[in-house]
């Protein structure tokens, strides 16, 4: 194998194709890139075996091979050379990287010892608009569950049908729910691990480009023009997300969000360091904030709209804090039924998507 | 001005409660044991057994071949616990300053009790009549300037004396007095020490600060302060008591235990008494750390955060037992399984979206209730069924129960 390339065209592919590479692993070799030169183009690729991408370049092939390369090695290297022309070849068992003023070389394993990368076959087919599922991924990944015991959770679930897309994530405390139009007629149900999703995000531009999604029973698949993204689906199954949205959360609280937003960064700085609680004193026209522990006590007034007489919500500031910096509008709404049963918190909906959240109040005895 | 603290220790306390529990046991060797059979320790011995060379921690099957006419008698952490807090309402008669400081010990500061009672003497004797009277119960008194030279004092003359040590009577102790006989020097620190070449007191305090600061960083310059006699720290009453940072309990077997259903049950069992001690303390916790020490006594311990404030004993052993299965070498005879929970708060409680909390709280209070009513386990699992619930060892370090 041995092509030349312009290190910056390398440079932007090998960063995106480093991002699956698993943190810590047994096996060596998934540490590794591997790289696969054919006829003018060299496809670069990495898995972590629960997601794999590639990602394919335009350049001058010299001699046709395939080899893998220690990962992070490479990007490093390559990042850091000045604008230039590298030349990539493999020379006995090691990679040798050359640009005009120096050499490196990299011990290199034979790509038969590499996972294979899994296709999708099947009919299953349809395209997302990409602003969209950007919108969809940053407002909801946030809420999956981090925790090891929950796998079900730890995805992003889509539910798709009817030409509606809906997109949920929960860990169980708060629930992100993000909805938008979509002519699709198939009907889909997955659980899509958010590193599959973030990964695809990260990538994408800021153009509206249609990307193309297949899917099967275990695996779903992005399709972009030079870069493909493979995901194992998350198998457990998502809890029934529907019956837990509240649908008699009758009391409402309309509060400036940024406002909110800052009193909660000050207030929370005296609240218990783990359960981060905060109360809400709600009134028809001001909401007092506060919270009271061994490092002292805050205490701050807002001016609201509140639909009700008065009721007292205490919330984890830090998972509040996250939902809020997730909304856009200026103002914001809460919609309440009691103190120990979940909020509902959303702002204005645009014409074609809807963005909910619910958050679980702390219940204190 | 100068503060008089008291420190008062009751002697072979579990025994003496044995005794005027059964008075045919008065004058009597007794020896009360903790564990199982002849896997045991003993935990404290009466002044009858003594002279036989009965000590605390020694095997009680070595006590048994040194003493065999003794009475052995399983711990009973109930009845001394219930004493203890009688004898501990006496200490409060005398001064509202009383720090409990185990099951046995106290210390208490009558610094402002004084002008009431005229001298120490009088109060130390008043106080020792009262215990003697209600509880049989003979106690050491030890007086000093601060925490520190008043427990050393207690030490000094034992079975039920009193003694003072002022800090003009530093200099002349700290030539004779082992640095280990110092409250907060244990083996450990005992033996880093020597290898500075202090063994006495008044080593500690040739030693220069700087060096101690440099080696032990903050417990260097308490040790400064010990080595000159001075103790600073206050006697913290027991309701100033910070809240306890985790609660746990653990089992050793009668028999090294390899069957992985005994361990899950057991697992359970602790799992199940830690929610119910958390349910009492109105706490929950979002920390399961379980620890387990294998025949050879090889000790692994492992935490885990979950997201969730818990109480219930069935999620913590759920959580215990995932924990349990990432580490546990199966090959291997288990001695030792113990339990905790930690990083918790009061009184507060983060529901799930996709539980019925309310119905959960109902049931966890239903049974509760039988069991506060009828005995601990009458309700349980029926995983648990057909174990033998053993009697509970008490835990100085935890003493709410």
């Amino acid at each position: 194998m041995y092509f030349k390339v312009d290190k910056d065209v390398l440079l932007e592919k090998l960063q995106l194709v480093a991002s699956i590479l698993p943190q810590r692993t047994t096996l060596i070799v998934l540490g590794n890139i591997k790289i696969i030169a054919e006829k003018k183009y060299v496809c670069l690729s990495a898995t972590d075996l629960d997601i794999s991408l590639d990602s394919t370049l335009q350049t001058d092939v010299v001699e046709e091979g395939s080899i893998t390369v220690p990962g992070r090695r490479f990007l490093e290297t390559v990042r850091d050379l000045p604008p230039c022309t590298i030349e990539i070849k493999v020379v006995n068992d090691f990679v040798e990287l050359r640009y005009d003023k120096g050499v490196y070389k990299m011990p290199a394993i034979p790509t038969d010892e590499y996972p294979e990368i899994p296709q999708i076959s099947g009919k299953n087919q349809f395209s997302f608009p990409s602003g969209l599922l950007r919108n969809s991924v940053l407002k909801t990944t946030f809420a999956a569950s981090k925790e090891p015991g929950r796998r079900a959770l730890s995805g992003i679930h889509w539910h798709i049908a009817n030409n509606e897309a809906n997109m949920v994530a929960t860990d169980g405390r708060k629930l992100a729910f993000y909805k938008c139009l979509l002519e699709i007629k198939e009907t889909i149900k997955v659980n899509i691990p958010p590193k599959a999703l973030r990964t695809l995000i990260g990538y994408i531009s800021d153009e509206e480009i249609d990307i193309d999604i297949k899917f099967d029973d275990t695996k779903i698949g992005f399709y972009l023009k030079d870069t493909t993204i493979i995901a194992r689906l998350i198998e457990e199954i998502f809890p029934d997300y529907q019956q837990v949205i509240p649908k008699n959360n009758k009391k409402v609280l309309k509060i400036s969000r940024e406002d909110l937003l800052n009193v909660l960064k000050r207030v929370s700085i005296y609240a218990d360091s783990t359960s981060h609680l905060v109360s809400f004193d709600i009134e028809p026209e001001t909401v007092r904030i506060y919270t009271e522990t061994e490092l002292g006590s805050g205490e701050e007034n807002l001016p609201c709209v509140f639909s009700d007489k008065s009721i007292t919500v205490n919330f984890n500031a830090s998972y509040l804090s996250e939902i809020l910096r997730n909304l856009d509008e200026k103002t914001i709404e809460f919609y309440i039924n009691t103190p120990k049963t979940a909020v509902i918190i959303t702002h204005k909906k645009k014409k074609d998507q809807e963005l909910t959240y619910l958050l679980m109040p702390i219940i204190t005895s | 001005m100068k503060r008089i603290i008291l420190h008062i220790d009751m002697n072979a306390f579990f025994a003496s409660v044995e005794q005027q529990a059964d008075p045919k046991l008065k004058g009597k060797p007794v020896i009360v044991g903790t564990g199982i059979g002849l896997r045991g320790v003993v935990s404290t011995s009466s002044y009858e057994a003594r002279p036989y060379g009965i000590k605390s921690g020694m095997p009680l099957r070595e006590a048994i071949k040194l003493c065999p006419y003794a009475t052995f008698i399983p711990v009973d952490p109930y009845k001394y616990e219930s004493v203890s807090k009688k004898i501990m309402d006496i200490f409060f008669k005398y001064t509202p300053l009383v720090e409990v400081f185990s099951i046995d010990e106290a210390y208490l500061d009558v610094t402002g009790s004084l002008r009431i009672y005229g001298s120490v003497d009088k109060l130390v004797t008043k106080i020792k009549e009262d215990i003697k009277q209600e509880f049989g119960v003979s106690c050491s008194a030890g007086m000093g300037p601060n925490k520190l030279l008043a427990k050393l004092a207690s030490s000094m003359d034992k079975p039920d004396g009193f003694a003072r040590i002022m800090e003009e009577d530093v200099p002349l102790l700290a030539t004779k007095l082992l640095v280990s006989a110092l409250c907060g020097i244990g083996p450990g620190l005992t033996k880093s020490l020597e290898k500075l070449n202090i063994i006495t007191m008044k080593d500690l305090a040739e030693c220069n600060e700087k060096i101690l600061i440099e080696r032990y960083g903050i417990i260097g310059r308490r040790l400064h302060l010990m080595s000159l006699g001075k103790d600073p720290s206050p006697v913290l009453p027991y309701f100033h008591y910070e809240d306890a940072k985790s609660m746990g309990h653990s089992i050793t077997f009668g028999e090294d235990v390899s069957d992985f259903m005994k361990i899950k049950r057991t697992l359970l069992w602790l799992s199940e008494r830690v929610g119910r001690r958390l349910r009492k303390a109105k706490m929950r916790g979002k920390k399961v750390t379980i620890g387990i020490r294998y025949g050879d006594f090889t000790s692994i311990g492992k935490g885990r955060s979950i997201l969730q404030y818990i109480n219930d004993g069935y999620e913590i052993y759920r959580s215990a037992l995932e924990i349990m299965k990432s580490f546990i070498d199966p090959e291997r005879e288990i001695r030792l399984v113990g339990v905790s929970v930690s990083r918790l708060v009061k009184g507060i409680y983060e529901p799930d979206l996709f539980e019925d909390f309310e119905k959960k709280e109902r049931l966890l209070h239903a049974t509760d209730k039988i069991n506060d009513r009828f005995g601990e386990f009458t309700v349980k699992r029926a995983f648990l069924l057909g174990k033998v619930v053993r009697k509970i060892l008490f835990n100085p370090l935890h003493p709410a129960r």
